[in-house]
């Protein structure tokens, strides 16, 4: 179900945003890791005891800030504020400093593209090579959309 | 003539047809100046007009602007042409988000652009509401920012298109200018962010970090998706824009393609 106006998706290109990032910044987050942590957004709604048990099934993950994609060789910025708890070795304002500098790079409209939604309407995307978005303006309409997620494998 | 106008976002935005730029008679005008106020911008297709013609319909609006660091075309002082790609041994696209002309005194009202040469993918123009961007500020950063004032500076951006032996004539004639950092729009009263990193030097009254922080986080509200829209070019396709209402920027995404733009200003007022 798609609002007669709004809700569209936007993506961003990684590999774009990781280039777009300042040289100072890419000599910065070289070989580091960030930790990701379904607890900073799905997990805001759930109860102590119900994130807990999740937390369990599903531990804070350690993954490389700049990624390759395994079939295209392409590296690109692997990072989102929705997931990112803590960067290695980072303290508070590096974090700061550093995820402002991504999110500017990732938000840049030059890197980016963007979809209308129509009825019947599918796009797939590849999550090693974009990030994507939706926007929230399209209150009180209801927008109901549908996914499947195939498995990947682990980000080197 | 009745304009036929649909929404382009849930905040903002609308393609416009069912008029022809060349013939717009004063009830026309009237219906296209309260859709602008309303959707803040305009989107118009297959507009196939003459240079005059541009500029006349840019005139139905107000007086034009005359830019004096940027190329224009020979005869036609008020069009703005901004050519990047192909062979013009340019690559400056506009793609950092922006008002236009905020270093001036009185900054323009609104901008009407048209698509000369467009890529055949890539060179969008994107939009974002700056009211929109306003209201999704949290408390204290709407507290530190509601009263506060920014200095603009054309330097920043077109210093180096400034003859050396000019640069104090110049400066005279386009000293800094003080705004507020939110604008209240003179028509509909809204109230919206009015600082850019291209022109914006600093926030007045503040440390050079602390202004540079804020004038950061008042740009990341800009660059949320959820109050933008995106707009695709095709040969003359024209979109009107409200200065006071919306910022944008051009995705430099196109090269080695070429892209010629052409604009008119509407002059503005002072903001407040």
């Amino acid at each position: 179900m798609i609002p007669s106006v709004g809700g569209d998706t936007s993506f961003t290109s990684s590999a774009l945003a990781y280039e777009r990032l300042p040289d100072d910044v890419k000599e910065a987050i070289e070989g580091r890791f960030a930790i990701h942590d379904f607890s900073m957004s799905f997990g805001r709604a759930m109860t102590d005891e119900e994130r807990a048990e999740q937390q369990v099934k599903f531990p804070p993950a350690r993954h490389p800030i700049v990624r390759t994609h395994p079939d295209t060789g392409e590296r690109s910025l692997y990072t989102s504020r929705n997931f990112v708890r803590e960067i290695e070795g980072a303290d508070d304002d590096e974090f700061q400093r550093l995820m402002d500098a991504f999110e500017r790079a990732i938000m840049s409209p030059s890197v980016q593209c963007r979809v209308k939604w129509q009825p019947d309407t599918f796009v797939m995307w590849d999550n090693r090579a974009v990030h994507h978005h939706a926007s929230d303006d399209f209150w009180p309409e209801t927008r109901h959309v549908e996914r499947v997620t195939i498995t990947g494998d682990r980000p080197f | 003539m009745t304009l036929e106008i649909t929404q382009i976002s849930g905040f903002f935005g609308a393609e416009v047809s069912g008029f022809d730029m060349a013939n717009v008679d004063d009830s026309t005008r009237d219906d296209l100046r309260k859709a602008w106020l309303d959707h803040k911008v305009l989107v118009l297709r297959d507009q196939d007009v003459t240079i005059e013609e541009h500029i006349a319909f840019g005139r139905l609006f107000g007086e034009l602007e005359l830019h004096p660091f940027t190329e224009g075309i020979e005869g036609y002082p008020e069009i703005v042409k901004l050519e990047a790609g192909g062979d013009s041994g340019s690559r400056f696209v506009a793609a950092g988000w922006h008002s236009d002309v905020t270093w001036r005194a009185e900054p323009s009202m609104g901008s009407i652009l048209r698509g000369r040469i467009v890529p055949d993918v890539g060179g969008d123009t994107c939009f974002a509401d700056a009211t929109a961007a306003y209201d999704r500020l949290d408390k204290e950063l709407k507290s530190i920012v509601d009263d506060a004032f920014a200095i603009h500076d054309y330097m920043r951006v077109f210093g180096s298109r400034v003859n050396p032996a000019e640069v104090d004539e110049t400066r005279a004639k386009y000293p800094a200018q003080r705004h507020p950092v939110i604008r209240t729009h003179p028509e509909t009263g809204a109230r919206g962010i009015y600082t850019n990193i291209g022109f914006t030097s600093h926030i007045e009254g503040m440390g050079a970090d602390e202004s540079k922080r804020i004038l950061a986080r008042l740009e990341r509200a800009m660059m949320d998706p959820s109050i933008q829209i995106r707009v695709r070019w095709q040969p003359n396709t024209f979109v009107m824009w409200d200065n006071r209402a919306v910022q944008h920027a051009a995705s430099a995404d196109f090269f080695p393609a070429h892209r010629i733009m052409e604009r008119v200003t509407v002059i503005g007022d002072r903001p407040y």
